[in-house]
């Protein structure tokens, strides 16, 4: 090769081992998602607009994302299904979120195939059978339980999952892991704020254990390694509390495995 | 033509091209920061699709999907978007070397003719063809590249 100082310059330019294995280790994780992770992220989509807001959020996150219908304390009390709108006002009257929120699950699912289109919000207790074999399927949302424990209020919209929302409703294989809630803040939340590089940033490093690494997958599909110990005086002045959109992100640990999740907040 | 490759075998072609691919991503884009994007975008790349099985294509082919995935990158609605975090932060922002800044005044693949005519060695017909330029375009773009290398250079000894 014809030595100049092009030449000399290129010469200089070499890719660390670290970011080598960094870019294995990304392009690794991004290759193996299964089919099974396409689930999950489809799923996922479901509970989109939920916003993890101290335990109780988290309790039924879990709840929605693993589409288990919650344990009926009273199975006498009467059915509570409502449409999409009626939750909605729910939400918007009593400025928490609904318990009707607490699970959804389309009929399909449910009950057959005879009201697919149909979008169920279960309250904090289940149909009985009767009732249920009834098909008693639009009856209004009465207001909560005065023996119901409030939840906490929302810190943005109230989320309304509707069959157009929730395009799949075939059987899940594999459920959502339920959020680590070692992860989240202290507040709660596990805020994730998103820098003009691409790059996500948790902005709790002490969220993390640092015997750990820990990845998270971009809307864009990118995975980045986050080392929280590394991005203590990033300005959190930069962090937008405005939730711009209901995309999720996972949280992965270093076994490739969904540790946590999370709607963007930036 | 390709071959799907397995993982240990894929990690040891992304392990001896790493730096070509680097390199070409730096001719393409502006931050060292994009250039590792693009280091894992062409990793997964080797990592799940078939490649060319013989190591002049594969070299050619690799250098082809470096540039392809720049360009992806460059047009990116994010890239347009976003305001740049060195700005908000302080953040000291790592910089391409001196060289590859200024040649980023040259118009697209100006750069990339540079680079694969004097570090890579590619002929000018070779160049054409990675590229799928006109052999003739080739030529003018490295007249005019030479031109831009020969006052930077002498710049720099000034």
């Amino acid at each position: 090769m014809k030595t100049n100082s092009y030449t000399m310059a290129i010469d200089r330019i070499h890719v660390s081992e670290s970011m080598i294995e960094a870019a294995l280790a990304a392009a690794k994780l991004r290759a193996a998602k299964t089919a099974a992770a396409q689930t999950k992220v489809r799923y996922a989509a479901v509970a989109a607009s939920v916003v993890l807001a101290g335990a109780a959020s988290a309790a039924y996150f879990s709840n929605i994302a693993g589409f288990k219908p919650p344990v009926s304390p009273a199975p006498a009390a009467p059915t509570a299904i409502a449409t999409d709108v009626e939750a909605t006002e729910a939400a918007t009257t009593q400025g928490s979120v609904p318990a009707t929120q607490a699970h959804t699950e389309s009929t399909e699912k449910q009950r057959g195939t005879e009201h697919s289109q149909e979008t169920i919000y279960y309250s904090a207790t289940r149909p009985t059978q009767e009732e249920t074999a009834a098909g008693s399927s639009q009856t209004a949302t009465d207001a909560p339980k005065a023996t119901e424990a409030p939840r906490p209020a929302p810190t943005h919209s109230a989320p309304t999952v509707s069959a157009a929302t929730e395009p799949a409703t075939e059987p899940q294989d594999v459920p959502l892991p339920e959020i680590d809630r070692s992860l989240l803040c202290a507040d709660g939340k596990l805020y994730i704020t998103v820098a003009e590089t691409g790059l996500e940033y948790i902005d709790d490093p002490a969220a993390f254990s640092d015997d750990h690494v820990y990845y998270i997958e971009t809307k864009f599909g990118r995975f980045y390694q986050i080392k929280p110990f590394e991005i203590k005086h990033i300005d959190l002045s930069l962090n937008n509390d405005k939730p711009k959109s209901d995309e999720m992100v996972y949280l992965y640990n270093d076994d490739g495995e969904i540790v946590g999740q999370a709607p963007v907040w930036w | 033509m390709g071959r799907k490759i397995g993982t240990e075998q894929a990690e040891s072609v992304f392990r001896q091209y790493a730096d070509l691919i680097y390199r070409v991503a730096l001719h393409n884009l502006d931050y060292p920061a994009d250039a590792e994007d693009i280091l894992q975008e062409v990793c997964l790349i080797i990592l799940t699709k078939p490649i060319p099985a013989d190591e002049e294509h594969l070299k050619r082919w690799l250098i082809r999907v470096t540039i392809n995935k720049c360009r992806d990158l460059s047009r990116s609605y994010r890239r347009r978007k976003w305001e740049s975090i060195e700005d908000h932060e302080n953040l000291e922002a790592e910089k391409p070397p001196e060289i590859l800044a200024e040649l980023q005044e040259l118009p697209e693949n100006y750069q990339n003719i540079v680079y694969l005519y004097y570090y890579e060695e590619y002929t000018v017909s070779e160049i054409a063809q990675i590229l799928r330029m006109n052999v003739n375009t080739v030529k003018s773009g490295l007249k005019r590249a030479r031109e831009k290398l020969k006052q930077l250079l002498t710049e720099a000894e000034d």
